[in-house]
C-alpha cells in the first residue's frame, strides 16, 4: 500500500480538481454528442410511438429494460464498497469509496431514465406513483413495477444522503484550499458551513454509521426487487426463485467491474496514481472471484431446477436457450465472461496486470449486459404458445438510447471528478493518522 | 446563495418552456341540431340487404348508426346463410368507404387524363352518341333479376342484344360436366364426401352455405361421422379439414376418381404418388359409404373426375333443379367471340359494369388491345380498377351497400337489396344511370321500361312477389317459392349472329384422358404445374383494396399483403431455392417474379400461387401489392417455366412455430373411443379456487361470461377475425407491421401440424424427400381467455388490466401507460399493443364503431368479449324489466361463425348452454390449465 503522508493528502487529491485538459474536453464533447443523438431518437419515439423500436408481441421488453437492470446493477457495487465494507471494517474501501459511491448515484440516475423511456404513454407516467388524487386511484401495489419505483427512489434518496454526508468534510477541505472565485462559492455553499469541530465530527460519525446501516439492506433488496420484475412473471426463463441472489450477485459483479473500468483511466488522467494504487484493484478483483462464483452457482441452479422440475416448458426452454436460440452465442458468452474470466484473478500476475484488469472488467460488463438481454428478450421469444414465438433485434433508437445512457453517465461522472474530490480525503487522513499513531 | 426574485422567475419560465407537453387536439361531439325522424342517437337501425362481395349471394343485415354504416352481419332469416357471413362479407363496409372510390363522373380529356365532369354534361354528350345508334354492348359482373332484366331491356331499346356476363372465375368446367349449369350438391345428406380439389369452404360457389352444410354433415352420431377425403395438389383450408388427403398432381385426378370406383386406389397408390396408408383409409371409407358424393373444383380434370364419380355412384345428392346463379355466367367461348367482335370494330359503344377483364382475364392483353378499338367505353364501376382506368367515361355507381336491387343465387332464394345509408358521393344507382342514358338517347323510358327510375322498375317487378313491399324489405327478400319473374332469366350464350353454342362435353376438354395432348409424364425440373387458386379473401382480385382482407392471414400459409409461390422441399432443392427467394415464372408471353414459400403442403412438381394480387390500379391498398398471375393462365393448370433468381423478398406472413412440442395446446379425441376428461375443468368461479391459490376468488353477483370453442367445428375460415376487425376498430399494421410481429388481431387462428406418427413439427418443412407430405393440420381460434386468475392483472402498475364484476378481464385504455408487462405475462399472448397511431384514411373512419374507443399509440388492447354488446344487451334487458336471455349476447366472432364454433353465455346461469356443455361434454379442456389461470374460454377437443 503506497501511502501518502498525512500533510500531503489534500494536495495530492485536490490537484485533480485543476483545469481540465483538452482530452477531458474531447471526452465531454463526445458524451454530449451521444446524448444529443439519444435525445433525437427519443423525440421520434415520443411523437411516433414505440413502433420505432424493434419490440413486438411477444417481445414487449428488450434493450430498454436491459439497460435499466444493468445500470441499477452497476450502482450496487458502489454501495457495497461504501456501506457494507464500512460495516465490515474492510479498510481497503476507504480510498475508493467516494468514486464508487459517485458511480452509484449517477448509475441510478441513468437507470431511472429507462422505465420512462420504455413507456408507451410516458406523458402519464406519474400514474405509477402513489399520490393522492381526486379519482381516488392508487397504483397497483401487487405489481413489481411499483415495487421498483419504491425501491429505486428509496435507493437514490438514501444513497444520495449517504454520499453527500461522506463528501461534506472533503468539500470543506476543498473550500479551504481554493482560491476565491466561483468554485470557492460553490464549495462554500455545498459545505453547509462545516468547520471540523469535535461535535460536528461526532454527529458525522454516528449519522454515517446509521446511514451505512440503512443503505446496506438496500444493496440486497433493491436488486432483488428489480429481479422480481421477472421472477414474479410466469414467463419461462424468468420465473425462478434463484433470481434474487442471482441478480444481486450479478449486480455487484458488474459494478465492481465498472469501478475498475472507471478508475484505471481516471488515475492516469487525474494523476492520482499514488492514491489509487494497485492494491485496491487487487481487492476488487478478488471480490469479483466471489461474485463470479455465486453467479456460476446461480446458472447451475437455474439449469438444474429447470430439469428437476420435469416441467415440459421449462426443460424445452433451457435446451432452447443453451442450444437452439438465436441468442445462444450470447448465452455462452455471458457464461464464460461472467464465470470463467474472473477466475483468472486467482493468479497474482493476472490481477496485478493493469491491462488484464481493464480487459477482463470490460468483458464482464459486456457479459452482464448480454445476460440481461438473454434473460429478458431471450425468454420472451420462446414463450408458452409456439404460434407466438418471435424474435428480437434492436433498432437504431434503442442503440442510440443505450449510447445516451453511456454518454450521460460518463458526462455526469466526469463532471463530478473535476468538481469534487474523487478520493475520500477525510478517510485517507484518518488512516494516515492511525498509521502515524502506530509508529509512535 | 439567495436568488433574486428576477432570477427565480426567469428560471421558472425557462423550466416551464422546457417541459412543454404537446396537447392532444380533441374533436368535438355535437348533437343533432335538426334530428332526422327515426334516428335516435345511440340506437342502431338495421337494414336487410344482400351481400354482393362474391356471387354466393348470402343475406346480410347492415347496422346503421346515426346514418352511417358501421357493420355488416348475416341475415338470420336467410335460408342458406342463416345469419352468417364470411370474411368477404364482413369486409363489405370497406368497399363502401373505400378511400379510392370514384366520387364523381369522369371523362377522359384530349390529353388522356380522366377529369371530373358533371352528370348532366356527361349524360347529354353520351346521349348524343348513343342516339346515333352504334352497336352497343354491355359487359357486367353476374347480375340476376332486376338489373339483368333492365340491362337486356336497355340493350333492346337501343337495338342490340349483346350482353356479356363476365366473371373471371366462371366455373366453366363444372357447368360443362353438368349440362350447362352448376347444381346444388347436398353434402349434408352425404356420408362420404370426396372433394376433387374443390375448396368449397373457402371461395367455391357458395362458401357459407357449404360450410354450414359441412358442419351438419360432420356431426357425430352414435360414434360415427361422415368421412371427408380431399384429392388435390395443395393443402388448402378445405383440405386441412379432411380426414384423408390424397396429394396428387392435378393431371391424375380423373384417374383417381376411376380408381376409387374400381377399387384400384390402393394398388396404384405409388403410381399416383399417394402414400399407401392414406389410400387404404380412403378406400375403406368409400367402401363403407352408402351415399358418397364428389365435388368438382375449378380445373377441368377435377370436374371430369367428379362427373365420372357422381354418374357411376348416383345417390341423388346432385340437385340439378336448384342451379346456382353462376350458371348464367357467359362461357369462355362467348367471351372469346365478344373479344373478337370488339377487335373487329363491330362494337361501337361498350358499357362496363363491375367487370375487370383487363386485370382478371387469362391472357388479358388481347382484350386490352381490343378495348382500345371501341370508340365509346363507359364504365359504371365504383372503383378505379384497371378496366375502368381505360374507359373514356366513368359514370360511377353506388356500391352495393348504397344500392337498390335484387340478387337470386338460387331459384328459390331471391335477395332484395336496399341502401343501408344515403349515397356518400356523387354517384347513382347503375339502373338509374342506364335509364338516364336511354332518356338522353331519346328513348321514352316510361314507355319502354314502364318506369323512370330504377326503384320504380324494381318495385314493379317485385309486385309479382305477392307480398307487401315493407315485409319483403324487412325480411331481405323472397325465400322459397319465388316467382320465376324475379329470378335469373336462363338465357345462355352470347348472341354472335346466330352461331350455335359449342358442345363442350367432358371428352373434348383439355386435360381429360381423351385429349391426345394430355401430359402424363412428371414435369421436368424447371417446368412446373401452376396451381392458381382464388385467394381466400381477395377471391379473383375484387377484394384487393380492402385492407381488412389484405391483413387477414390466409388460413394455411398465413400469408398477408402480397403473393407467394408454394413449392415442395424436393422441388425447392432442385431449383436451389429456399423460402423468401424469388423465382421468375413464365408462360404465354407473361412473366412474374414472386418469392417462394417452401413447405410440404403442396405436391412436388407443382407451384401454387394465389390469385387476386398484383393490381396496377384499384387503390392504395391494392396497387403494387403482390403479383398478378392471370396473364399466366393459358389453361386451367398450365405448365410454366420457373427460373430461380431475382433476389429475395420476405413472404409477408404471420410467423410462429406450428410445432406444438408436446404442450397439449390443441388436443384431440379419437372417433369411436370413449372420451373422458384427463383433467377436470378449473372453473373461473369461486368454486375453482382452493388450496393452490394464494388469493380468494372473484365473487360474482349476476353474470360470469364464458365461451366454449369447439375445435372440431373450426374450419379455419377467419370470418371471426375479420368480424372482430370490423366491430372493434382495430388498426392496420400493413406488411411492415406483420414483419415486425405487430399484427393487431384480437382473435387469431393458430395452426399446429402433426406428422403421421403424431409428432408436431414446424412448417416450412425442411425435410426434402419427395415423399414427405403434410400430416394433420389443426386450427385453433385463440382469443383472450378472460382468465379468472389472470396473470396480466396483478402486474399492471396502474390497474389498467383489472377484473370486472362480470368476470371479464378489462383493459382500461384511458389508464394504460404502456409498460407492456401485461403482454409479457400473458401466456396466451393475446394482448396487442398500439405501436403507432394507426390511421383510417377518409372515409374509412366513417366505419368506426361508435361504441368502441379508438386507441392511441402506447396503449395495450385485447379482446373484450365485445363488452359493448354485452352492455347493450344488459341495458336493453333492464329497460324491458327482464333478465338477459341465454344466447341473446353474441360477440362479433360468435355471431358470424358459419359452423357454430363458439358458444357464449353466462356461467352463473345453470341452464345456459355454456354451463351445460362445460358440465357434460367429455371433450372439454382448458389451454395451459396447469398454469392455474382459470380461463373462461373452454375448448372442446378436435375429433380425429
Amino acid at each position: 500500500m503506497a501511502n501518502v503522508e498525512l500533510k500531503r493528502i489534500d494536495e495530492e487529491v485536490l490537484q485533480s480538481l485543476g483545469r481540465p485538459s483538452p482530452r477531458y474536453a474531447a471526452v465531454m464533447a463526445l458524451c454530449a454528442l451521444l446524448m444529443a443523438a439519444g435525445l433525437t431518437a427519443y423525440m421520434f419515439q415520443y411523437y411516433l410511438g414505440m413502433g420505432v423500436t424493434g419490440l413486438s408481441v411477444p417481445v414487449g421488453w428488450a434493450t430498454y429494460i436491459t439497460n435499466f437492470v444493468w445500470w441499477i446493477g452497476i450502482a450496487h457495487a458502489g454501495t457495497l464498497i461504501s456501506a457494507i465494507l464500512f460495516l465490515f471494517r474492510a479498510k481497503w474501501r476507504n480510498r475508493i469509496n467516494r468514486a464508487a459511491e459517485a458511480m452509484t448515484i449517477f448509475a441510478i440516475m441513468t437507470a431511472g431514465l429507462f422505465p420512462l423511456v420504455h413507456l408507451g404513454r410516458v406523458w402519464v407516467f406519474f400514474w405509477i406513483l402513489p399520490y393522492p388524487n381526486w379519482r381516488h386511484t392508487w397504483p397497483n401495489f401487487k405489481s413489481p413495477l411499483v415495487w421498483d419505483v419504491i425501491a429505486v427512489t428509496t435507493y437514490l434518496t438514501v444513497s444520495t444522503l449517504f454520499f453527500y454526508l461522506g463528501l461534506l468534510p472533503d468539500i470543506a477541505a476543498a473550500r479551504d484550499r481554493t482560491e476565491p472565485g466561483v468554485r470557492k462559492r460553490l464549495y462554500t455553499f455545498a459545505a453547509l458551513g462545516w468547520t471540523g469541530k469535535y461535535d460536528e465530527w461526532r454527529h458525522y460519525a454516528r449519522t454515517y454509521l446509521a446511514l451505512a446501516a440503512l443503505v446496506t439492506p438496500l444493496v440486497i433488496s433493491v436488486h432483488s426487487v428489480v429481479s422480481w420484475d421477472f421472477a414474479m412473471a410466469l414467463v419461462k426463463g424468468w420465473h425462478t426463485t434463484i433470481f434474487a441472489p442471482y441478480f444481486v450477485a450479478g449486480a455487484i459483479h458488474s459494478g465492481l467491474a465498472t469501478v475498475i473500468i472507471l478508475l484505471i483511466p481516471l488515475r492516469k488522467a487525474l494523476r492520482l496514481e499514488r492514491v489509487f494504487t494497485l492494491y485496491y484493484f487487487e481487492q476488487m478483483a478478488l471480490l469479483m472471484i466471489l461474485t463470479g462464483s455465486i453467479i456460476a452457482y446461480s446458472y447451475g441452479v437455474e439449469a438444474f431446477m429447470s430439469w428437476y422440475s420435469a416441467d415440459v416448458f421449462e426443460r424445452q426452454f433451457s435446451a432452447f436457450r443453451a442450444f437452439h436460440s438465436p441468442y445462444t452465442p450470447w448465452f455462452w458468452f455471458m457464461v464464460v465472461g461472467n464465470c470463467v474470466v474472473p477466475l483468472t484473478f486467482f493468479w497474482k500476475n493476472a490481477r496485478t496486470n493493469w491491462a488484464w484488469l481493464l480487459i477482463a472488467s470490460i468483458i464482464v460488463d459486456a457479459a452482464m449486459w448480454f445476460e440481461r438481454l438473454v434473460i429478458i428478450a431471450g425468454s420472451l421469444i420462446h414463450d408458452y404458445l409456439p404460434s407466438e414465438w418471435g424474435w428480437y433485434v434492436p433498432r437504431l433508437p434503442e442503440v442510440l438510447m443505450t449510447c445516451f445512457a453511456l454518454g450521460f453517465f460518463t458526462f455526469a461522472f466526469l463532471t463530478f471528478v473535476k468538481l469534487f474530490p474523487s478520493a475520500a480525503l477525510s478517510e485517507m487522513k484518518h488512516d494516515a493518522l492511525e498509521r502515524e499513531e502506530e509508529r509512535i | 446563495m439567495a436568488f433574486t426574485r428576477r432570477e427565480f422567475l426567469r428560471g421558472i419560465g425557462l423550466a416551464a418552456g422546457g417541459v412543454a407537453i404537446p396537447s392532444v387536439a380533441y374533436d368535438r361531439l355535437i348533437p343533432y341540431l335538426n334530428q332526422p325522424e327515426d334516428i335516435v342517437p345511440g340506437v342502431s337501425t338495421w337494414f336487410a340487404t344482400s351481400c354482393r362481395e362474391c356471387p354466393a349471394g348470402c343475406g346480410m343485415v347492415v347496422r346503421n348508426r346515426e346514418s352511417r354504416v358501421v357493420k355488416c352481419e348475416g341475415n338470420p332469416l336467410h335460408p342458406f346463410s342463416r345469419g352468417k357471413l364470411c370474411p368477404r362479407g364482413q369486409a363489405a363496409p370497406q368497399g363502401l368507404y373505400d378511400p379510392d372510390r370514384i366520387r364523381q363522373p369522369l371523362r377522359r380529356s384530349e390529353l388522356g387524363k380522366l377529369e371530373p365532369v358533371s352528370w348532366d354534361s356527361a349524360l347529354s354528350e353520351l346521349g348524343d352518341m348513343l342516339a346515333r345508334k352504334p352497336r352497343v354492348a354491355v359487359m357486367t359482373d353476374l347480375q340476376t333479376g332486376t338489373l339483368d332484366a333492365l340491362m337486356r331491356a336497355w340493350l333492346a331499346a337501343l337495338g342490340s342484344d349483346r350482353l356479356i356476363t363476365y366473371e373471371p372465375i366462371s366455373y366453366e368446367h363444372v357447368k360443362d360436366t353438368n349440362g350447362g349449369l352448376i347444381p346444388t350438391y347436398e353434402i349434408a345428406k352425404s356420408d362420404f364426401l370426396i372433394s376433387f380439389a374443390c375448396d368449397f369452404l373457402e371461395t367455391w360457389v357458395s362458401p357459407i352455405e357449404y360450410a354450414i352444410e359441412f358442419a351438419k354433415m360432420r356431426e357425430i352420431r352414435d360414434g360415427k361421422r361422415a368421412g371427408f377425403v380431399y384429392v388435390g395438389p395443395r393443402v388448402s383450408m378445405t383440405a386441412a379439414n379432411a380426414d384423408v388427403r390424397l396429394m396428387v398432381s392435378p393431371d391424375v385426378i380423373e384417374q383417381i376418381a376411376t380408381a376409387f370406383l374400381e377399387g384400384t386406389l390402393e394398388r396404384d397408390a405409388r403410381k399416383y404418388g399417394i402414400d399407401p396408408d392414406s389410400a387404404k383409409a380412403a378406400t375403406d371409407g368409400f367402401a363403407a359409404a352408402k351415399r358418397p358424393l364428389a365435388l368438382p373444383g375449378l380445373a377441368a380434370n377435377t370436374c371430369c373426375g367428379t362427373a365420372i364419380f357422381n354418374a357411376r355412384r348416383d345417390t341423388g345428392l346432385v340437385n340439378r333443379s336448384r342451379r346456382h346463379a353462376l350458371s348464367y355466367v357467359s362461357s369462355a367461348a362467348d367471351v372469346d367471340s365478344f373479344t373478337r367482335d370488339t377487335e373487329s370494330g363491330v362494337i361501337g359503344a361498350l358499357v362496363i359494369h363491375n367487370a375487370n377483364p383487363v386485370y382478371a382475364m387469362p391472357q388479358s392483353e388481347r382484350f386490352t388491345e381490343a378495348l382500345k378499338r371501341v370508340p365509346v367505353v363507359i364504365s359504371l364501376s365504383s372503383h378505379l380498377d384497371e378496366t375502368t382506368a381505360m374507359a373514356g367515361w366513368v359514370l360511377p355507381s353506388n356500391t352495393p351497400l348504397e344500392s337498390w336491387g335484387d340478387y337470386a343465387p338460387y331459384p328459390d332464394v331471391v335477395n332484395l337489396m336496399q341502401p343501408a345509408m344515403g349515397t356518400l358521393f356523387d354517384t347513382r344507382q347503375a339502373g338509374d344511370t342506364l335509364l338516364a342514358l336511354a332518356r338522353a338517347a331519346g328513348v321514352n323510358t316510361k314507355q319502354s321500361f314502364k318506369a323512370d327510375t330504377f326503384v320504380e322498375y324494381l318495385r314493379t317487378r317485385w309486385s309479382l312477389a305477392g307480398e307487401p313491399w315493407q315485409e319483403l324489405l324487412q325480411r331481405g327478400g323472397k325465400f322459397a317459392g319465388a316467382p320465376a319473374g324475379l329470378t335469373a332469366t336462363p338465357i345462355t350464350g352470347y348472341n354472335t349472329l346466330g352461331d350455335p353454342p359449342v358442345d363442350r362435353r367432358a371428352a373434348s376438354l383439355p386435360g381429360s384422358t381423351a385429349d391426345p395432348h394430355f401430359h402424363t409424364a412428371a414435369p421436368s425440373i424447371y417446368s412446373l404445374r401452376l396451381w392458381a387458386f382464388p385467394d381466400s379473401y381477395l377471391y379473383d382480385g375484387r377484394g384487393a383494396n380492402k385492407w381488412w382482407l389484405q391483413e387477414t392471414p390466409e388460413p394455411v400459409v398465413k400469408g398477408v399483403w402480397g403473393s407467394w409461390a408454394e413449392i415442395h422441399p424436393s422441388t425447392a432443392a432442385k431449383l436451389g431455392v429456399s423460402t423468401n427467394d424469388c423465382v421468375k415464372i413464365e408462360n404465354g408471353g407473361a412473366s412474374v417474379s414472386v418469392p417462394v414459400y417452401v413447405w410440404n403442403g403442396v405436391k412436388p412438381g407443382t407451384i401454387a400461387i394465389p390469385m387476386g394480387e398484383g393490381h396496377t390500379d384499384y387503390g392504395q391498398f391494392a396497387r403494387g401489392v403482390g403479383v398478378n398471375i392471370w396473364p399466366l393462365l393459358t389453361e386451367d393448370v398450365p405448365l410454366v417455366n420457373v427460373t430461380p433468381g431475382g433476389g429475395t423478398q420476405w413472404v409477408a406472413r404471420i410467423r410462429g412455430s406450428t410445432d406444438q412440442s408436446h404442450r397439449a395446446i390443441v388436443q384431440t379425441a379419437s372417433l369411436g373411443e370413449n372420451w373422458s376428461r384427463e383433467k377436470p375443468i378449473i372453473m373461473p368461479l369461486p368454486s375453482g379456487y382452493g388450496k393452490r391459490d394464494f388469493y380468494p376468488g372473484n365473487k360474482y353477483k349476476k353474470h360470469r361470461w364464458a365461451m366454449v370453442v369447439d375445435l372440431d367445428r373450426c374450419i379455419g375460415c377467419h370470418a371471426c377475425v375479420t368480424a372482430c376487425y370490423a366491430e372493434n376498430n382495430l388498426g392496420m399494421v400493413g406488411a411492415e407491421g406483420v414483419f415486425r410481429r405487430r399484427e393487431m388481431s384480437w382473435i387469431r387462428i393458430d395452426r399446429y401440424v402433426f406428422d403421421s406418427a403424431g409428432h408436431g413439427y414446424d412448417i416450412p418443412e425442411r425435410r426434402g424427400d419427395a415423399g414427405s407430405s403434410l400430416g394433420r393440420l389443426l386450427f385453433q381460434p385463440m382469443l383472450c381467455q378472460q382468465c379468472d386468475a389472470a396473470p396480466c392483472e396483478p402486474v399492471c402498475p396502474v390497474f389498467a388490466a383489472s377484473h370486472s364484476e362480470e368476470g371479464l378481464n378489462m383493459q382500461v385504455y384511458n389508464r394504460c401507460v404502456g409498460t407492456r408487462y401485461c403482454s409479457n405475462n400473458c401466456p396466451y399472448k393475446v394482448r396487442r399493443f398500439n405501436w403507432w397511431d394507426y390511421k383510417w384514411p377518409e372515409p374509412l373512419n366513417w366505419q368506426l364503431n361508435p361504441d368502441v374507443t379508438v386507441r392511441c399509440r402506447g396503449v395495450m388492447e385485447k379482446c373484450t368479449f365485445c363488452v359493448q354488446r354485452i352492455r347493450q344487451a344488459e341495458i336493453t334487458a333492464l329497460r324491458e324489466q327482464r333478465e338477459v336471455m341465454d344466447g341473446e349476447i353474441t360477440p362479433a366472432c360468435v355471431q358470424t361463425c358459419p359452423t357454430g364454433v363458439f358458444t357464449f353465455g353466462d356461467l352463473m346461469d345453470k341452464n345456459s348452454r355454456v354451463s351445460s356443455i362445460i358440465e357434460t361434454d367429455p371433450r372439454a379442456y382448458q389451454v395451459l390449465a396447469e398454469l392455474n389461470t382459470k380461463p373462461a374460454v373452454i375448448y372442446l377437443k378436435k375429433v380425429i
